[in-house]
């Protein structure tokens, strides 16, 4: 995978106009991006239209990137997920624009808390171990399916109230996990 | 993980829900509301959105897109730059240039094409017949970028599709979108069409259902009009 310098200067380009870095950038992230795609939308028509849009929306709006303050990859893939669910859910306007995939810029972390490293990666999968199947599924089908609390409830056949306090507790135990 | 230490369990989980999307209506306003004033909490948010996205990285699978949607992509943003041998192996099209002498009176502007700014007037298009009896008009807002392709007389075949295309200068068609059951177009172009849509032509062309299934206009030329400024 190529690494983070890598991709924030072809996002810097972009940002500039730079035809070249678009297309090295699409080279080196579309594979990732088209994975979470047809993960989310589990269809290869609807896959392609939103990886089209998102690139469209990439080149468009790529100077917006900066004052994100996540790293590259991040970014990506988070733009990636809000566009796909988006699609999904087909709720009137779209919504999940590239300014929202953060609320608000002077949030923004360090540099030292931005990298996805695939240590990273390791580690939210460790600690999704640590928990229930079924409250890693939960979280699961919230990030990946886009599911509401009433659909989680029905899926997992418990009252609305007990699925919330349910997947609470869990978010709780991966943050003590994830801070160990 | 990297967020504040010092923030309740209470704040991380709801970070985490509106992380996730499960924070709907009043709940999801109000804690909108309050990351505007408390940077922990914003900086809890994008914490977890770096957990969820590291959770995708680590599970799922990439997969390469088709080919064809990297030129799709590609011809859609700078439609300037596509690659003139598609154009050639179209011998149809060449005679829309043509067509376009007798129907344009920006046909100088088509054949020279420099780098524009966008448009700030409207711009409107008469496609007029080229096979057949089809017309349309269309009518690009550059304040929104929203162009509307409508059709204004003739019949449309029964069982084929018709396909708008953007043709710039010298370059390959680019396809727009299709005329829907209501005889229009609507569809929000991205920036770098706008610039290079004042002194193109427009054209509908008849395609099977669903479209043109070569990302180039495969049947006949049924309309087609150039762009000019109002």
């Amino acid at each position: 995978m190529t690494d983070r310098d890598t991709l924030e200067n072809l996002i810097a380009r972009v940002a500039l106009r730079d035809r070249a870095a678009f297309s090295a950038l699409y080279a080196a992230t579309s594979a990732k991006l088209y994975g979470i795609c047809l993960r989310v939308l589990k269809d290869r028509a609807l896959s392609e239209d939103a990886l089209q849009e998102m690139y469209v929306k990439i080149w468009d709006r790529a100077d917006r990137y900066q004052v994100t303050g996540h790293s590259p990859m991040t970014w990506l893939i988070t733009v990636a997920r809000n566009h796909a669910i988006d699609r999904l859910r087909r709720r009137g306007p779209e919504t999940a624009d590239i300014d929202a995939v953060v609320p608000v810029a002077s949030a923004a972390p360090g540099p030292e808390a931005q990298a996805v490293a695939a240590g990273e990666a390791r580690r939210i999968a460790a600690c999704l171990d640590e928990l229930d199947a079924d409250r890693a599924a939960a979280v699961r089908g919230a990030y990946f399916d886009g599911q509401s609390y009433a659909q989680l409830a029905e899926r997992f056949d418990v009252p609305l109230n007990t699925m919330k306090t349910w997947l609470r507790r869990s978010l709780i135990a991966l943050k003590e996990c994830l801070a160990r | 993980m990297t967020g504040s230490a010092d923030i309740s369990p209470e704040d991380a989980a709801l970070a985490a829900e509106y992380a996730l999307g499960l924070l709907e209506g009043d709940a999801a306003r109000a804690f909108a509301d309050r990351f505007e004033r408390e940077p922990a909490l914003a900086a809890e948010v994008t914490a977890w959105q770096v957990q969820f996205a590291a959770m995708a990285e680590a599970e799922v699978v990439p997969v390469a897109p088709p080919p064809h949607l990297a030129r799709r992509i590609e011809a859609m943003l700078f439609p300037d730059a596509a690659p003139a041998p598609i154009r050639q192996r179209i011998g149809l099209w060449r005679g829309l240039g043509l067509a376009g002498v007798a129907t344009s009176v920006a046909l100088a502007a088509i054949l020279v094409l420099n780098p524009r700014p966008a448009p700030v007037t409207p711009l409107v298009a008469d496609l007029a017949p080229v096979t057949g009896t089809v017309q349309f008009v269309a009518l690009y807002d550059p304040a929104t970028r929203l162009l509307s392709v409508r059709q204004s007389a003739g019949e449309a075949r029964a069982g084929r599709a018709q396909e708008v295309w953007l043709i710039a200068g010298e370059d390959a068609p680019v396809s727009l979108g299709l005329i829907g059951e209501n005889g229009q177009l609507r569809a929000v172009l991205p920036d770098a069409l706008g610039p290079v849509l004042a002194g193109a032509t427009l054209a509908v062309s008849d395609e099977p259902v669903g479209g043109s299934p070569t990302g180039a206009p495969t049947g006949d030329v049924l309309a087609a009009g150039g762009v000019i400024e109002i």
